[in-house]
């Protein structure tokens, strides 16, 4: 790549790192996965195992029971600031019926929804404060149940250099 | 004008043939890494004893082909074995007569004996045998019987009767039966007459041959022998220890001490998930386990761990020390290290294992 990819200068991406590595940091959150087949101590195997940084259906030949998924979109800008953006946060924990239960009397899905609003309500961590404004269970079939967690941010709107414009229209003629 | 083209093109080869020959030479090395054939294999030619694997001894990378497939009423078949150019002109020990130890899909090293070279123009290959009896005999060298072993590749040899022969008089067993093993020291002490037991464990009594055939000029390196069988004589021969011979006098031959160690094979690095560690990632465990009878079992302590990343910086890497059987690893938020790759190494008493890892992105 011609550009420089140690700094990605994107909120989305940036973001969705950030996340991971707040997830996987997180040995309650690993444990409620309950991957038997992965240690807790080699945490980065949970990533595209039972985490992933996209929405993923699960299918019927998993042998995986339990995911968080999450997605980071920007979708409008601030109602009364153009140079700041309202950045979304969902989160789907996707658990097994046959997984459902756990040795703390709390479904999987709950347990797992308490704990990304745990870690992640109010948190500074990243940059703007984050606020849980969605919490919301669901069916996604007669195997999989869902609990969907959105946060939102205010963030400053993708400047280049505290600027509104493109970086490369100086090059251009 | 002209001779510039001229010289250009000669640079390539003199004549067409030859550029082509060069060309393919390229792509063969370019591509070698690449090939699903390709084993890390070690090379070890001994003159006496049996081959061992030391921890100072570097893997080459050779192509492992298929040339024909095994029929079960014929005997067993030879498999070729390719070398890189250099490493064929740099290691001496890659010729006739050399072991190699490949790891198998499993896994488990397995040894085998090279047996031949072709001649083809190009991207010549080593007929390979496995290694599966250990041959073990009572020579007498200046006086002093001494007791040796060699790996050898077992052949068949159809005798065409029923095995036994018989007159008025008397009947005897006579089967017969071929073994290659590498033309060195401690075969030459393998003379016409020597007793050599060879059965099954638990068979008693074990079967006994004699050496009635050798051939050593007929491959150099390798020499061939052929066996015929003989009675078992319990007076004399050591079941035990499946040796013939061995109480052929009073005094017990001497057992020639060979280093224990084929160790190597026995240690393995377990890890969850793929041999990888992600840039920004958590830490990765990697554990030393030891293989006991085909179970893998925690290796005991004094295990030292090494890492080295040719490609990249080792100050990236992050790995405190935890415990000896455990070996904790980390790559720092540098996505210039993805794709590039280190090496752990498990060193425990003589024997050591390594394990590739990749640097992935999170």
């Amino acid at each position: 790549m011609k550009r420089d990819i140690q700094v990605v200068k994107d909120d989305i991406i940036e973001m969705k790192r950030l996340i991971k590595q707040t997830l996987i940091a997180d040995t309650d959150i690993l444990e409620a996965l309950h991957n038997p087949d992965i240690d807790i101590d080699s945490p980065d195997e949970f990533l595209d195992n039972n985490i992933y940084g996209f929405i993923r259906i699960p299918t019927t030949q998993d042998t995986v029971r339990n995911f968080i998924c999450f997605t980071v979109d920007d979708i409008e800008e601030n109602r009364f600031n153009e140079v700041m953006k309202i950045q979304y946060i969902q989160f789907n924990v996707i658990c097994h019926l046959d997984d459902m239960k756990t040795e703390y009397g709390i479904d999987r899905h709950d347990l797992l929804g308490y704990l990304i609003r745990d870690t992640f309500n109010w948190t500074n961590k990243f940059g703007l404060q984050f606020k849980l404004i969605y919490n919301k269970e669901s069916t996604i079939d007669s195997d999989y149940y869902c609990r969907t967690l959105k946060f939102e941010a205010t963030k400053p709107n993708a400047l280049n250099k505290a600027r509104m414009d493109n970086p490369y229209d100086k090059f251009r003629r | 004008m002209l001779d510039n083209y001229r010289l250009r093109m000669a640079a390539m080869g003199p004549y067409e043939g030859e550029a082509r020959r060069r060309n393919a030479q390229k792509i063969m090395d370019v591509s070698w890494m690449r090939d699903a054939a390709t084993k890390p294999v070690y090379v070890k030619w001994v003159n006496s004893g049996l081959p061992v694997v030391d921890d100072d001894d570097a893997p080459v990378y050779a192509k492992f082909n298929v040339k024909s497939y095994h029929n079960i009423t014929g005997d067993e078949i030879a498999y070729l074995l390719q070398f890189r150019l250099e490493d064929l002109k740099n290691n001496p020990d890659i010729k006739v007569g050399s072991y190699v130890q490949i790891n198998n899909e499993m896994d488990e090293p397995e040894w085998w004996l090279i047996v031949h070279y072709d001649d083809r123009t190009q991207f010549r290959q080593f007929s390979i045998l496995k290694c599966t009896w250990t041959y073990k005999w009572v020579s007498n060298v200046s006086g002093k019987r001494v007791v040796y072993q060699c790996l050898g590749a077992p052949r068949k040899q159809n005798s065409y009767n029923s095995g036994v022969w018989l007159d008025y008089t008397m009947q005897v067993v006579e089967n017969q039966d071929v073994f290659w093993v590498p033309t060195n020291n401690d075969t030459k002490t393998l003379l016409y007459d020597t007793k050599i037991l060879k059965s099954e464990p638990g068979r008693y009594p074990p079967i006994a041959y004699k050496i009635s055939k050798i051939e050593d000029t007929a491959t150099q390196g390798i020499t061939k022998f052929t066996m015929t069988q003989e009675q078992f004589d319990p007076a004399r021969d050591n079941a035990e220890l499946m040796i013939g011979n061995y109480y052929e006098h009073s005094v017990e031959p001497e057992i020639l001490e060979i280093e224990e160690t084929p160790t190597f094979s026995d240690l393995e690095i377990v890890y969850a998930g793929k041999p990888a560690v992600r840039a920004g990632g958590g830490y990765k465990k990697f554990t030393l386990k030891t293989r006991i009878d085909g179970e893998l079992v925690d290796a005991t302590d004094g295990v030292k761990w090494r890492v080295d990343f040719a490609d990249g910086d080792l100050a990236k890497l992050e790995y405190p020390v935890v415990d000896d059987k455990v070996f904790k690893i980390k790559c720092l938020n540098d996505y210039s290290l993805i794709g590039k790759t280190f090496t752990i190494t498990a060193t425990h008493e003589h024997s050591s294992k390594s394990i590739v890892v990749e640097v992935i992105s999170l």
